[in-house]
């Protein structure tokens, strides 16, 4: 815990450099949600039928912008290079763990953007004339449950394709064809509920719905109570299989690991 | 700008020379990722408009729409993602200065930087596409059309430039704002579906999502010999006004206020 919070800290420090970027990062990340809501207010303008009221669309791409956020990383990308350059080294004789400083970094990152991210949302939430969705207490509570879940999968999955670089050259391929199917399964461009009937079915058994749409989905209040708790379940089985695989991924690197020059 | 072009050529030449020298593992790897997004596009595409449909554009219009996007999204990650990419990192590690000391306009030499080749794939099968989606669906097809259609493409990709050049430009004020160079691209979706589409919104954002859009839908309307509403002319022409006069000032600004991460 004091190496995470020591990690923690330096990385907050670190992120404020940069503020500005952070700043332009939060404005930019609402342009897809933003600008996808405003085509589905142009289709249902239209009279097409929409699976979604008005102000439920508000409400998934304004929530999508936050829990976005906090199941984004870019991790696999700087470790992957670390490992090809032999900079993982130094992580190898640290008494603290590699994952533990991925984590620090990422949740300081995500808590800044966030708090640029907030004024940007109540602004648009403003203009959109967004309305809270009355959800019961204890479905809030699995919201914010679901989300953190959804953000530490999305975390390990990422530090895990950024370890298959210690057999490929470049895992950015592997980083690459996930993304595509991260954007099509996880709810980010389309609803997931708009997918034909087979993909909805196949979006069940993949991780990607369990690091976005799944929250999303809660804060709808379109799940029942079995579908609530069978979601949750997998997602908390498939944190598990991920943390798993990223610890298993990391040995079988390390042992297989040699670096020039260092 | 004769020389300009010859500078150009060379520096696109170079990099695709470079690229076709690389192992086909690395750029039958890089095709793939390229293809998975282009068929990303296609089948997310597909899903809209067989539910959803757009005033004043029938099926066969919005797949030359869509290919129209491919094109030219690809055309603009070729032309300018690494330009993009590399002037930030130039800018924050010092060797931009090398740029500005060459006898040539620092825009030229920062910007185009050459593209991959899976880039060039990608638009040339999104041409072949744009071909079948006029031979399937029996598109009359005008060479005056075609004329329009490349010049209206040009100048898209002359307005996408400006609008980067802008962005990156806050790096030389504000240093290492690397998310600059993506959000020039945050926008795709904005300019993948027609200007119609975006009609009844308030002005405001009427205004920005119709000139995204316009990237594409221009060319289009232009190639399916469409008539095109006075309003969305006059917008595009003050759009390429606009982004050209912004990109000059920024990036002079810009250069007003630079220093040095080497100095």
């Amino acid at each position: 815990m004091r190496a995470f919070l020591a990690y923690f800290r330096v990385s907050i420090t670190d992120a404020l450099e940069y503020r500005g970027d952070i700043l332009l990062y939060a404005i930019s990340s609402v342009m897809l949600p933003v600008t996808s809501l405003l085509l589905w207010f142009a289709v249902t303008d239209s009279g097409s039928l929409s699976p979604l009221s008005r102000s439920e669309f508000v409400r998934y791409y304004l929530f999508l912008s936050v829990v976005g956020v906090w199941v984004s990383n870019w991790a696999a990308y700087f470790i992957s290079r670390d490992i090809r350059l032999g900079k993982i080294s130094s992580w190898i004789i640290k008494p603290a763990s590699f994952t533990l400083y991925q984590a620090g970094n990422n949740i300081s990152e995500k808590i800044l953007k966030t708090i640029y991210l907030i004024p940007v949302i109540i602004a648009f939430g403003f203009i959109f004339r967004f309305t809270w969705p009355s959800l019961a207490l204890y479905k809030w509570v699995l919201f914010g449950l679901s989300v953190a879940l959804a953000g530490i999968l999305a975390f390990l999955i990422d530090i895990s394709i950024g370890f298959l670089a210690f057999w490929l050259e470049d895992s950015n391929s592997v980083r690459e064809g996930y993304s595509i199917l991260h954007l099509i399964f996880s709810g980010r461009i389309v609803p997931l509920f708009t997918l034909p009937v087979v993909l909805q079915q196949a979006a069940i058994f993949l991780p990607f719905r369990y690091t976005l749409s799944l929250p999303l989905e809660i804060m709808l209040d379109k799940l029942s109570a079995p579908q609530l708790f069978q979601g949750l379940l997998t997602q908390i089985l498939f944190v598990f299989a991920a943390f798993y695989l990223h610890k298993k991924i990391w040995r079988l690197g390390i042992k297989k690991y040699s670096a020039s020059g260092n | 700008m004769r020389r300009h072009l010859k500078i150009f050529y060379r520096i696109y030449s170079a990099r695709l020379g470079k690229d076709l020298s690389l192992p086909l593992f690395n750029q039958f790897f890089q095709i793939i990722g390229s293809l998975c997004f282009f068929l990303l596009h296609l089948y997310s595409f597909g899903l809209l408009i067989g539910k959803f449909s757009f005033p004043g554009w029938t099926r066969s219009d919005m797949w030359v729409l869509l290919f129209t996007f491919e094109i030219f999204t690809y055309l603009a990650f070729y032309l300018y993602w690494r330009g993009f990419n590399y002037t930030v990192r130039d800018i924050n590690s010092g060797s931009f200065d090398m740029t500005l000391t060459k006898p040539v306009t620092s825009r030229l030499l920062t910007f185009f930087r050459g593209g991959g080749f899976h880039n060039i794939f990608c638009t040339l099968l999104g041409l072949v596409f744009l071909m079948g989606a006029f031979i399937y669906f029996q598109i009359p097809f005008s060479f005056q059309g075609l004329a329009l259609y490349l010049l209206s493409l040009v100048s898209g990709l002359w307005i996408m430039y400006c609008w980067g050049v802008s962005f990156i430009s806050l790096n030389l004020k504000y240093g290492n704002l690397k998310s600059t160079i993506s959000a020039v691209f945050q926008v795709q979706e904005a300019y993948k579906y027609p200007s119609t589409a975006y009609d009844k919104l308030s002005l405001g954002f009427w205004i920005i999502l119709s000139s995204l859009s316009l990237l594409t839908t221009f060319p289009a309307t232009l190639l399916l010999s469409k008539p095109l509403e006075f309003k969305l002319v006059v917008l595009y022409i003050l759009v390429l006004i606009f982004s050209t006069v912004i990109a000059h000032l920024t990036w002079s600004l810009g250069l007003r206020h630079y220093s040095s991460a080497s100095s």
